[in-house]
């Protein structure tokens, strides 16, 4: 099978040796590509340098980083730098043979970038420009599945290049659903610190779309940009995302066997 | 209260105490505006080009 794996930055910190070896158990006998986020790297790196993050609130009531230029050159430094080569020092060493790059390599990801944005201010909207960040226009799966093809794991992080020229920080499930799609990937994993969608103190095992959408306004912070982005990655033709924990023992295994996690499909 | 027109549609919108790169929506033609000068009582806007709504970074 193909499979994308994305692994939430939330997990690049403590407990990453415990996820990648779940992630390269799972690599055996199937055709991988993991793409990785970093926010929390980014905010650390970002606070070390003395730059405070900057988080703003778009109408729809969507929280999301402020990328300006330094912030965009952390993100680089912090993904690329950072946890890309952490992941793939960690697949090599568990004997799965890894290439870190970046979306703006090989141009794999190009992106229109967002110069500016609408926030929310109280009552009042406003235009913020100078953002660094992008939407996903095209993915370039040349350089991929040349790696692929190697038998190489390709490990991505979400940073693309603007059809300028210019590095822009792309939304990492969202770099993850649109390489899936171009791909041909048979399932997304989206990796996370949770079991999947919990709803009622419980896991919910399986869903529809239709049902995933309807569930949405009941779901909260970071799991609601999760269903979002598996929502998106059906919807553009990846045939199921699978949310689950990659922090339990044989977790991706199981997760790609439908045996854990929350999986959706269209 | 200041008062513009919308370059889109020529309707004329109010709004009370605008600010350099408030937004507002034209009540006619729905178009995302962007108020641009203050001068007095003046608003001129300009049109808001997004590349659409997001919710990531």
């Amino acid at each position: 099978m193909k499979i994308v794996v994305k692994i939430g930055g939330s997990l690049a910190d403590e407990g990453l040796e415990k996820v990648v070896a779940n992630v390269s158990a799972a690599t055996i006998g199937n055709q991988m590509v993991i793409v990785h986020g970093g926010g929390p790297q980014i905010n650390v790196l970002s606070e070390r340098l003395g730059k405070k993050p900057v988080y703003v609130t778009a109408p729809s009531g969507f929280r999301s980083r402020y990328t300006d230029e330094e912030t965009r050159n952390i993100a680089v430094m912090a993904m690329v730098g950072n946890v890309n080569k952490k992941i793939v020092s960690l697949l090599n060493q568990f004997g799965i043979s890894a290439v870190g790059i970046s979306g703006a390599d090989g141009s794999t990801l190009i992106a229109r970038r967002k110069d500016k944005l609408i926030v929310q201010e109280g009552d009042k909207k406003r235009v913020l420009r100078g953002d660094y960040s992008g939407k996903i226009d095209e993915v370039n799966d040349k350089l991929i599945s040349l790696l692929i093809s190697l038998g190489y794991v390709p490990v991505v992080a979400p940073i693309a290049m603007s059809n300028d020229g210019e590095l822009v920080n792309v939304d990492g499930d969202r770099a993850a659903a649109y390489i899936a799609k171009s791909i041909d990937a048979d399932m997304l994993v989206s990796v996370t610190d949770v079991p999947g969608l919990i709803l009622n103190g419980e896991v919910v095992r399986r869903l529809m779309m239709s049902e995933a959408e309807k569930l949405v306004p009941m779901v909260e912070g970071g799991m609601k940009k999760k269903i979002f982005a598996a929502i998106e990655a059906l919807k553009i033709g990846v045939p199921a995302v699978i949310i689950c924990s990659g922090l339990m023992e044989n977790a991706v295994i199981s997760a790609i066997k439908m045996e854990s996690g929350t999986v959706i499909t269209r | 209260m200041a008062k513009g027109n919308c370059p889109e549609c020529d309707a004329k919108i109010e709004i009370e105490d605008p600010v350099i790169r408030e937004v507002t929506e034209c009540p006619e033609c729905g178009a995302e505006l962007e108020v641009v000068e203050v001068k007095g009582d003046k608003i001129k806007f300009s049109v808001v080009e997004l590349s659409g709504e997001d919710w990531g970074e």
